[in-house]
């Protein structure tokens, strides 16, 4: 057996990351307002949303501050 | 009629001449060369020292017994400068010669000469009677026995990459094992395989090893669902100059969750692309969030 190359090849989104993940190429609040509402316990999103924290950095991703997102949630969308 | 006697008439001036005075000194023999010879390899050098007062060009001429073919005989310093020291060497690239074993040669005389600058003739200045001796190296082959290997074929190997190639990197190793670890024969075998898959020069001596990267075009969904399955997809290429099998490790990583999957061995012919596929079963709680995929590729 001989290691012959190694290296990232991807990443996979789950849950919230993979609902708010075309919020970046598409802007639109009505997701926004989805969170709130599975936040409050009003609407089964199929996901947790644990803390405000989420929805915040949603609405970072919204305005299409990637990095400021990525540091509110545990999505990743800035490097990849 | 009488004869008159020789008379001094009277003396006009004396003349003193003195004699070119450039010598030649420090000969030695640098190494053997080989027979069959790929190149010209330094078999014998001396210095010229040009004389104290005249710019001159110099010729320096050896003679070898017996003669050697493909051997330099003749070599001239170009117009030296009064009282500079010039380095001359002798090389060699002598052809097959069919030896059996290795054949002793010895430069008998070294002739220095100066060209005349008033008619362009050389005039020798000095002879210096020699008995330096060198050696024609025997020839080495693919399958007998060298100096230092079982035979041509192991020293190829010895030098070749993985890959069974000599490449630049490769022959400098065997360069710089000369004179120590290996003759020059044996330096000249691996010349000629410089550049070269060394099956080429041996046939069916070396069997490459398998060889593979880790290509871009991989299959991995963008979104995934705990509680679910997905198949992730590797890009494997062979580069290798060999069908192998390939496989791979694929760690999965985020919150609080890591796994590393195993694939199944896929065999992928040389210079083809395929995706080698792992199976990645999503617990059910799983946590939000984006799963770092890497990869690790083994042959």
């Amino acid at each position: 057996m001989a290691k012959q190359d190694e290296k990232t090849i991807g990443k996979v989104h789950t849950g919230f990351c993979s609902f708010v993940q075309d919020i970046l190429s598409e802007p639109n609040s009505e997701k926004l307002k989805d969170l709130v509402l599975a936040f409050n316990g009003i609407k089964d999103l199929g996901f947790d949303v644990p803390t405000k924290d989420y929805i915040k950095g949603a609405v970072e991703y919204y305005k299409g501050n990637v990095d400021r997102g990525d540091e509110l949630t545990p999505c990743a969308f800035g490097d990849s | 009629m009488r004869k008159r006697e020789d008379i001094r008439i009277g003396a006009i001036e004396e003349i003193t001449v003195t004699g070119v005075d450039a010598k030649i000194t420090d000969f030695a023999v640098v190494g053997n060369v080989p027979e069959d010879a790929s190149a010209y390899y330094q078999f014998y050098k001396c210095k010229v020292h040009a004389d104290s007062s005249l710019d001159l060009e110099y010729r320096v001429r050896i003679s070898i017994s017996p003669s050697l073919s493909g051997a330099e005989t003749t070599k001239t310093t170009g117009k030296m400068t009064h009282g500079t020291t010039k380095e001359i060497t002798f090389a060699a690239m002598p052809p097959d010669l069919g030896l059996t074993s290795d054949k002793t040669y010895t430069i008998t005389a070294v002739y220095l000469d100066a060209k005349d600058p008033r008619t362009g003739a050389w005039v020798n200045l000095r002879s210096y009677s020699r008995s330096d001796t060198f050696k024609v190296e025997k020839k080495v082959t693919c399958w007998e026995k060298t100096p230092h290997y079982s035979n041509g074929c192991e020293l190829l190997k010895h030098y070749a990459n993985d890959q069974c190639e000599i490449g630049f990197v490769e022959f400098t190793n065997a360069a710089s094992d000369y004179p120590s670890k290996i003759t020059v024969a044996e330096l000249d075998f691996v010349a000629k395989a410089k550049g070269k898959d060394i099956n080429t020069v041996c046939a069916n001596c070396c069997t490459p090893a398998p060889k593979g990267k880790i290509c871009d075009d991989h299959d991995i969904p963008d979104t995934a669902k705990a509680g679910t399955s997905i198949d992730i997809g590797v890009c494997v290429e062979n580069t290798g100059k060999v069908k192998a099998d390939f496989w791979v490790d694929v760690k999965i990583s985020g919150p609080d969750y890591s796994t590393t999957l195993t694939s199944a061995k896929k065999s992928i012919d040389v210079g083809k692309k395929d995706k080698i596929y792992v199976r990645w079963d999503l617990p059910l709680n799983l946590k939000s969030g984006t799963y770092t995929i890497d990869a690790t590729l083994y042959a």
